[in-house]
């Protein structure tokens, strides 16, 4: 249950419902002292509204602007990777090694009819389905991700506050 | 709006190498950001050497900026964040002041400040009561009147849930409002 003060507040803030509201203004045309309360009230938040902000010494700016010149400048935004670009990199990167599992496996000799179980597959056997050129462009697909994930975390992590 | 336009050209102009442009955001915002790192440490000294370190540490982060929100939200984080270090490092302090220390920052402040209009001596009181507040009271209220900031940005200034800024909110300024009629009231038992 709130109190009338609190119900004040959130009227004066804007924060109730049109119901509460509808209900505050019936308050104030009925009841004398919920109107008094409500210009003591709204009183004491036009004068919070109304006071100064405090002011810094005059040579402020010039200080924090000396601070400043020994500082680096900062990264620029071209230089920040956007986050879709990450996720569309990563995405690439598990569908890629999904792939390649997938064909390893298809690939892997399951019989226990010789009573053994056979995984000796040939590695370069794994790319049958696909032609040289194609594994070559993968693998330095990966490189090249694996190289812009490092260097995303790194500059992530040199970033925090 | 266009404010919040123009805080993101002066940023674009300081990220793409023009650092004086900063210079223009640090005088938009001294005010502001002095104002509430002074809720925290109580002293106007302290206050400017936090309030230097939040604009060096802004500037040295301002990649980091995504531009989702207000950048004073941004900003006033860092300040947030900043002045609970320091107060963690030096310990201050953040008891309210007894009903006895007001008195004696009272007469201090007779002694040196001229309260001739009715209107001075209101915000004077009302600034003494604020000072007297916890940090954590003393800077809602001042992010909700002064740093122009909703609940849900304080919220996420303070690290909190919005409905928490809310009862925050309103205890803050129940808390000051009694403040100040201690204020009143001793001053008005000084006058008889």
């Amino acid at each position: 249950m709130k109190s009338a003060e609190e119900k004040i507040w959130n009227y004066i803030d804007g924060l109730c419902s049109k119901e509460e509201a509808l209900e505050i203004e019936r308050l104030l045309r009925e009841d004398i002292s919920f109107q008094n309360l409500y210009q003591e009230i709204l009183s004491f938040d036009k004068h919070l509204k109304s006071t100064d902000l405090e002011e810094p010494s005059m040579g402020f700016s010039f200080a924090v602007m000396d601070k400043i010149r020994l500082q680096a400048q900062p990264l620029s935004l071209k230089a920040q990777v956007d986050k879709r670009i990450i996720y569309g990199i990563a995405a690439s990167f598990i569908l890629i090694l999904s792939v390649i599992m997938a064909v390893a496996i298809a690939q892997t000799n399951w019989s226990a009819s010789s009573g053994s179980f056979n995984m000796n597959y040939d590695v370069f056997k794994i790319g049958e389905g696909f032609s040289r050129t194609a594994i070559q462009a993968f693998l330095f697909f990966d490189i090249i991700i694996m190289l812009l994930t490092a260097d995303y975390f790194f500059r992530k992590k040199s970033k925090l506050i | 709006m266009q404010q919040e336009l123009t805080d993101i050209a002066i940023i674009d102009a300081v990220l793409a190498g023009d650092q004086q442009a900063y210079a223009l955001l640090v005088k938009r915002y001294q005010r502001y950001v002095f104002t509430l790192a002074l809720r925290f440490t109580k002293s106007r000294e302290d206050a400017e050497e936090v309030a230097q370190d939040c604009f060096v540490k802004a500037f040295k982060y301002l990649s980091g900026y995504e531009r989702k929100g207000k950048f004073t939200t941004w900003l006033y984080r860092i300040v947030y964040t900043t002045a609970m270090t320091y107060l963690r490092k030096k310990q201050v302090d953040v008891l309210s002041i007894d009903d006895e220390n007001h008195q004696n920052v009272l007469d201090s402040h007779q002694a040196s400040t001229d309260l001739n209009t009715e209107r001075k001596s209101r915000d004077y009181y009302l600034n003494l009561a604020i000072e007297s507040l916890l940090p954590d009271d003393a800077s809602i209220i001042t992010l909700f009147y002064k740093g122009e900031q909703s609940l849900e940005e304080i919220a996420q200034i303070m690290g909190i849930e919005a409905n928490t800024a809310k009862v925050k909110l309103h205890r803050a300024r129940g808390r000051l409002k009694i403040k100040l009629e201690q204020l009143l009231k001793s001053e008005a038992e000084d006058l008889i």
